[in-house]
């Protein structure tokens, strides 16, 4: 009988898919929560927005936005966050909570790249969010009366896979820096609240002064939710979208050098200090 | 016969802070492996047998590459264990602890089939593979439980399914059998058996000198960090197998008494286990020679302020070379 797989890297990318699927799944709370926020927190925004601008708060958001629902902008902006946010946490985080369980030495005694599978654990979340990204985004489309064409929606997972994976890099740089004080969660929070700040889920980046866009323009998120509401809600003067995507890539594989190097650092030490294994 | 795993000279030191970032408390080293050196021989069981703390994991850690050795080198199936890291990861099988490393929410059979891709084992083989593991082990009528519900014994057995998913020449078992019930321990020492008769070499860890008796071919008997005897269990014995032992329950135990016990004409060695620190209840285990030896022992457990209990004569076992050789007993208080 054969024993191993022709392509042993599928085989480990599609194990760590079906595990997180799997567990993820048998955390139904998790996934109410990850579903529902964006909605709420839309809800409490339209409600502010209400409250400040009165009468004219439509109007004033659609002048400052461009966008004509509010609840479109928001919701997609919205989901895009938790994306985000749950990414560079889990980036982090999982290697904690592994470290508690006992299993995360095991992984180093297979034949794989241990960066490699932390990746393939931040794509299994991303798949996920793809998911969750599109019902989101199918209904509030839906209620805002428009569609989207398949070239849109190919575009629309693109544009969310190039924003968020890339946060994994920062997630492993975070890991890196802080699994030995044990509190990544911490300072996982403190980033994910940065990037999110400086992404735009909620509002245009031109509310900041000029410092701060420059700044939001290394932030991969902010091109993301830039572009997914142009095109979600199909404004006219689209940026040019080649650039952009070229731009997105770059930065994905900026951030995921970055994480590559201060992890295998943190790696070559914790093999030297007995690391791995403390929990 | 080659030799499956091959230590010279392997020094660990882990130096450590006392507290947490903040309160940051002195510093400590500890020396957990001092110049060990062993082998272990193609398609046999080997046990390293210590107490608490002697280094026994850290000498797992080692060989399955999990932790990088300060100096010296080791050799795993013939592979370097810094140098050919994956050549050594194929060859081997860990199991690391005994209740630990699960998914929860995963059943048993899921979380093998997940070690199983990440071993990139065809799914038709590993399918079958783990059909035949759950059977070895007793875990078949769990294995779509989810871990969460599994006790503690069907953890460790599940942990050495594990190990042996990629069915692997070299296998490292670190206290296979440590809280597990009589009927259980006896399942893992069958497979053990069974390993080694299937021509796999064992390389396990325990603190229990009967277990090393009775699974291993041979024995590296290690303590502070030091190897400091190998052989078989009986050449191990035959270094006590002249002296006579006794084991004496006292309360009222003190430190005192037992450099005095040590000092005594005739005494070989001699080493104590507190069982109760409130009445001050221990069990002296002493090893000595001659009949005149036992009139003082006696003499002076009897003159002591500590109230003598009982005491028994046993045969010398491995645990006697423990002894005599550190002055210290083998296994904790149970
Ligand atoms: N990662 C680590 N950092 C600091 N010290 C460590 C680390 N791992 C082990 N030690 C120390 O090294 C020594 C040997 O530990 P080890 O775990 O190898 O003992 P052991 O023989 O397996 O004991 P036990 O029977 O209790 O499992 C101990 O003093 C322990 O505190
Ligand atoms: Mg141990």
């Amino acid at each position: 009988m054969k024993r191993l797989v022709k392509y042993p890297v599928l085989a480990s990318l599609i194990g760590v898919i079906i595990k997180e699927m799997k567990i993820m799944s048998r955390y139904i709370g998790t996934l109410v929560i990850v579903i529902s926020l964006p909605y709420m927190l839309s809800g409490f925004f339209i409600g502010v927005g209400y409250t400040v601008g009165g009468e004219a708060a439509n109007r004033n958001f659609y002048m400052n936005t461009g966008v004509e629902s509010p609840l479109l902008y928001l919701t997609l902006g919205g989901t895009l966050m938790m994306a985000s946010m749950f990414l560079i946490e889990n980036a982090s985080g999982i290697i904690r909570e592994e470290q508690l369980i006992g299993t995360f030495e095991l992984h180093y005694l297979t034949p794989n790249n241990t960066i490699l599978l932390w990746f393939f654990h931040a794509i299994a979340s991303s798949l996920l969010f793809l998911g969750v990204f599109a019902a989101n985004a199918s209904l509030v489309i839906a209620v805002a009366g428009s569609l989207l064409n398949p070239y849109e929606w190919l575009l629309v997972f693109a544009i969310v896979l190039l924003g968020i994976l890339p946060l994994a890099g920062l997630g492993l740089v975070v890991a890196a820096l802080t699994v030995r004080f044990k509190e990544v969660w911490a300072v996982a929070n403190i980033v994910s609240s940065f990037i999110a700040m400086l992404s735009g889920f909620y509002y245009p980046l031109e509310v900041f002064p000029r410092a701060v866009q420059l700044i939001a323009q290394v932030v991969p998120t902010s091109h993301a939710s830039e572009l997914l509401k142009k095109i979600v809600s199909g404004m006219p003067g689209q940026p040019p979208l080649a650039e952009r995507l070229t731009l997105m890539a770059a930065l994905a594989l900026g951030y995921l050098a970055l994480g590559k190097v201060f992890y295998s650092r943190w790696e070559d030490e914790a093999r030297r200090k007995g690391e791995l294994s403390k929990y | 016969m080659a030799s499956s795993v091959l230590v010279e000279n392997v020094s660990k030191v882990f130096h450590t802070r006392e507290g947490g970032l903040l309160f940051r408390g002195k510093k400590r080293v500890v020396e957990a492996l001092k110049n060990v050196s062993f082998e272990v021989r193609e398609g046999e069981v080997f046990g390293l047998l210590g107490p608490n703390g002697a280094g026994k994991t850290t000498t797992i850690k080692i060989l399955s590459t999990l932790l990088l050795p300060d100096s010296g080198d080791a050799w795993v199936n013939g592979y370097h264990v810094v140098k050919e890291a994956n050549k050594v990861r194929e060859s081997i099988g860990v199991s690391l602890y005994s209740d630990r490393g699960f998914y929860w929410k995963l059943s048993g059979r899921e979380n093998l089939m997940y070690f199983a891709r990440l071993y990139h084992l065809e799914r038709s083989y590993a399918k079958s593979r783990i059909d035949y593991l759950l059977k070895l082990l007793d875990l078949e009528s769990d294995a779509d439980r989810l871990v969460e519900e599994y006790s503690t014994g069907m953890k460790s057995k599940l942990n050495i399914a594990r190990a042996l998913l990629q069915d692997p020449p070299v296998l490292f078992l670190d206290e296979p059998t440590i809280g597990l019930d009589p009927t259980a321990a006896r399942k893992v020492r069958e497979v053990i058996m069974e390993l080694r008769g299937e021509g796999k070499t064992v390389l396990l860890t325990t603190h229990n000198m009967y277990e090393a008796e009775l699974l291993c071919d041979r024995v590296a008997i290690i303590s502070k960090g030091r190897v400091i005897a190998i052989g078989t269990p009986g050449e191990l014995k035959s270094k006590v197998s002249e002296h006579k032992v006794i084991e004496v329950e006292l309360a009222g135990f003190d430190e005192g008494l037992l450099e005095m016990v040590k000092q005594g004409r005739g005494v070989i060695g001699a080493a104590a286990r507190i069982r109760d620190p409130v009445s001050g209840l221990a069990e002296l285990r002493i090893v000595y020679d001659g009949d005149f030896a036992l009139k003082d022992v006696l003499g002076m457990l009897l003159s002591s302020r500590g109230r003598l209990i009982s005491v028994k004569s046993l045969e010398p076992t491995l645990e006697d070379v423990f002894v005599t050789m550190t002055g210290e007993r083998l296994e904790a208080p149970s």
